[in-house]
């Protein structure tokens, strides 16, 4: 994690050297854009959700089953735990961090720290169904690695943000990703703390937000539902 | 080193694998369309950068971009060879492993060799065709010697790969932690998708003699450009000299450990 | 044919270092300053030969030191003191020429891969081991008729009973013609009817190939079926090397006396006549003298209502049962 996130942050050094910047972006903005990232890399896409599938494979997911608590709210939980173990470390690496890089970095007004960390919750959340979304596909599917692997990881490291800010790929793709999930996992929240340019559109963005996060909750409840009378029909 | 059963044993393996991989006709789609949008889309990112900027450091985009195509085509060559060591922690915390030192090959092959995957092949030969698309279209006239050059240091590269990958195994043996080691490697080897030389002096270092894989990947590429100087090229094969002895020392002592730590 | 043993260990040690740790935290700490070490000496200044074409059985309790002799004699472990040499190689140097010349079968560890069928597995060998198109054939042939496996070869590894996957790892193990054949408890964990196959598979290949074979199990049964040579280590040390029928009589000078009653009869009448293990109401066993049995026998007739007398050796798994006790 640490180490790809120096590549990412010296990689944007060079290419911002000749011009002090890339496109719209300053340096000092594009080094937030990295750095804050990682913040977000750390909280929003570390789940374990990823357990399920690999449960439903092996068919240790009747344990879970057997147990007198929903497996869905188990997971939610112990993922929130994992988050907050998470922040405790982050710390000490952020530290670490500045202290090595010593940034250039821009910092958000109070309006754009709460905007910041009102998506950013609302990324955790979004990122959680998501990944049970693709995780329980694996109901559906007999190797589960593979699937796993192209929409829970490449899809998502391509698209949400993590390698560039996406306002600088082409416009039509850019306009495509945002009726995805992936931009609001990343691009948006960070985009909020460099600069102010968006803050009119926060509310749409917001709720934009919100439908995604639906769209994903009902979509797992319904595979949840699907999968289960699926699996408890083989008899495992 | 490698004799005629060794090169026999591979091919029946080989054979075995593409037998198996193609019955998992769905995942190897995934998988392969995965690693296709990986390829493009890092075109896409070094293409919307030289839009905004022109230049990264001292080079153009049509550079650049060849160094992105030749990352490509030496990490999917490598993945292809060396795959087994993702999976040689679980052989030897079995203790299968001890029946695999027991017959006359040597005894790297379990642990580096005995899992070339097939998923890479397609994107391999997509990336190659892109390579050369881009020569083409950009004109960039390779001459024989260049083209040359860039096979065997190509080659060197693998070999390298391999030592690199030998010293996991061993560290594999001797300690317990190994998936730390392969990730680490492998975001290295990300940050080698442009000539190092962008980067500051001291990660320079790191990626070239530490973990070496600017001579892996980005080496290859300059060579294909005509950008080589010869110090850089003769400080590269020393350093895969020294790799290469010490991989080996190395897995001998860990050979012996292993021998001695078991029951 | 040569006369100089195939198998030779002379004065074999081999002893590993353990780290001893207490449990609990503090320990855990202290533990990292100062780790005791503890030499262990799994082999103790063993020695032993062995004739081409033998078929040795070789047992002792668990942690006795038995599969890490075979680990020494087939080079996966370095000794610590001592010579081993087997068909003039020092196994340890791993030469092709000596790891072609030997084969060894594990019982709990696997040769085979485990997504492909058997048969594939063979192959590879074949080609590890660089055996001829005529040769293979004739030799698969042959395995798969003794161990009556037609239909499994071509199965995936994964779907195939213990059983059957240990008939398979037979056939890996064997395919190059090994002139010596390591068994690590090939019968673990199968069931008795497959046991009784095995065994007689062993039995049958070293007979036709004389090959030499050094078995360890834990199920005297094997031992006892196939071995006339039996080598018991325990701790570490040798404890008996020689004939098998011959530690019948020489452990122990005894015999069992079952005797079954018309009715009931004392404890204290039978007690004279030597150590009763065994005492239900109508039947009771007791340990006599060899030497002593006969007489022995026709006092116990005339003077008890006897319908049925027995005398049989006492069972080899219990008479090593009792010098591991000792």
């Amino acid at each position: 994690m640490l180490v790809s996130f120096f590549i990412l942050f010296y990689f944007w050094a060079a290419v911002s050297e000749t011009n002090q910047g890339v496109g719209s972006y300053t340096r000092p903005q594009l080094y937030a854009y990295f750095i804050v990232g990682y913040v977000i890399r750390t909280l929003v896409f570390s789940t374990r959700t990823g357990d399920i599938g690999g449960a439903i494979t092996s068919g240790d997911l009747s344990k879970h089953l057997l147990r007198p608590l929903s497996v869905l709210k188990f997971f939610f939980t112990r993922d929130l735990v994992d988050k907050l173990f998470n922040i405790f470390f982050m710390i000490f690496e952020f530290a670490f961090i500045l202290f090595i890089l010593k940034p250039q970095m821009i910092l958000p007004s109070p309006k754009n720290l709460f905007y910041f960390l009102s998506l950013l919750v609302l990324a955790i959340v979004i990122f959680f169904f998501y990944s049970l979304v693709v995780s329980l596909a694996t109901f559906w599917t007999d190797q589960a690695w593979s699937h796993r692997w192209l929409f829970g990881v490449v899809l998502v490291n391509i698209f949400s943000g993590q390698a560039i800010p996406l306002d600088l790929l082409p416009t039509p793709i850019f306009n495509i990703l945002k009726f995805t999930p992936f931009p609001y996992l990343y691009y948006y929240p960070v985009k909020f703390w460099i600069d102010d340019s968006l803050n009119a559109s926060f509310l749409p963005l917001f709720i934009q937000s919100l439908l995604i996060l639906l769209v994903l909750f009902f979509l797992s409840r319904f595979f949840w539902k699907k999968g289960l009378i699926k699996y408890q029909g083989y008899g495992n | 080193m490698v004799t005629k059963n060794t090169f026999t044993a591979w091919l029946v393996i080989a054979k075995n694998n593409i037998q198996s991989q193609l019955l998992t006709r769905s995942s190897s789609t995934l998988f392969i369309v995965g690693k296709l949008l990986q390829f493009v889309f890092s075109l896409i990112i070094i293409n919307s950068i030289f839009k905004n900027t022109g230049t990264i450091k001292d080079y153009a985009q049509e550079e650049a971009t060849i160094f992105v195509l030749v990352y490509f085509i030496m990490d999917s060559i490598t993945q292809f060879f060396f795959r087994a060591i993702y999976t040689f922690r679980p052989v030897l915390l079995k203790g299968d492993y001890d029946l695999d030192l027991l017959k006359p090959l040597p005894s790297y092959f379990r642990p580096l060799l005995s899992r070339p995957d097939f998923f890479d092949l397609p994107p391999l030969i997509i990336q190659i065709i892109a390579l050369f698309f881009f020569l083409n279209r950009y004109q960039i006239l390779i001459t024989p010697t260049n083209f040359f050059a860039f096979v065997l240091i190509a080659m060197n590269g693998v070999l390298l790969a391999f030592s690199v990958f030998l010293l996991i195994a061993s560290f594999s043996i001797l300690t317990t932690e190994v998936d730390n080691l392969i990730w680490t490697y492998r975001s290295l080897s990300n940050a080698a998708r442009l000539p190092v030389d962008i980067y500051p002096r001291f990660f320079q270092f790191i990626l070239t003699g530490i973990v070496p894989v600017a001579i892996i990947i980005t080496l290859p590429a300059k060579a294909l450009l005509g950008l080589l100087n010869p110090q850089v090229l003769g400080l590269s094969l020393l350093i895969t000299i020294f790799f290469v002895y010490s991989s080996v020392f190395l897995w001998r002592k860990s050979l012996k450990h292993y021998s001695s730590a078991s029951s | 044919m040569s006369k100089t043993p195939t198998i030779q260990v002379k004065n074999l040690s081999r002893h590993f270092s353990v780290h001893d740790k207490k449990p609990g935290l503090k320990s855990s700490i202290t533990s990292l300053f100062h780790r005791p070490k503890r030499i262990v000496k799994a082999v103790n200044n063993v020695s032993f030969d062995i004739k081409e074409g033998e078929l040795v059985g070789f047992i002792g309790p668990n942690g006795a030191g038995k599969t890490t002799t075979l680990k020494c004699l087939s080079g996966l472990l370095y000794p610590t003191k001592g010579k081993i040499s087997i068909l003039d190689f020092n196994p340890w140097q791993r030469k092709k020429e000596f790891l072609r010349q030997i084969g060894f079968v594990m019982g709990q560890k696997n040769q085979l891969w485990w997504d492909i069928p058997p048969q594939e597995t063979f192959l590879l060998n074949k080609a590890i081991y660089e055996i001829d198109n005529k040769a293979y054939k004739e030799r698969l042939d042959f395995l798969i008729d003794a161990l009556d496996i037609k239909k499994e070869i071509s199965i995936q590894t994964r779907k195939l009973s213990l059983g059957q996957r240990m008939k398979c790892e037979f056939v890996a193990a064997l395919i190059h013609s090994p002139k010596i054949v390591f068994l690590d408890e090939p019968t673990i964990g199968l069931d008795v009817v497959m046991q009784d196959k095995i065994r007689d598979f062993i039995r049958d290949y070293n007979k036709e190939f004389k090959a030499t074979i050094i078995l360890t199990s834990h199920y005297m049964k094997d031992v006892q079926a196939l071995c006339k040579r039996l080598i018991i280590i325990d701790k570490g040390k040798l404890y008996y090397d020689g004939d098998i029928s011959k530690l019948k009589n020489g452990l122990t000078n005894k015999k069992l006396l079952t005797l079954t009653f018309k009715e009931e009869v004392s404890k204290d009448k039978l007690e004279k006549f030597g150590k009763l293990t065994k005492f239900e109401q109508l039947r009771a066993t007791i340990l006599v003298d060899r030497k002593k049995t006969s007489t022995i026998a026709a006092q116990a007739l005339k003077e008890l209502p006897i319908t049925d007398l027995n005398i049989e050796d006492i069972p080899l798994e219990q008479t090593i049962k009792e010098v591991f006790q000792r």
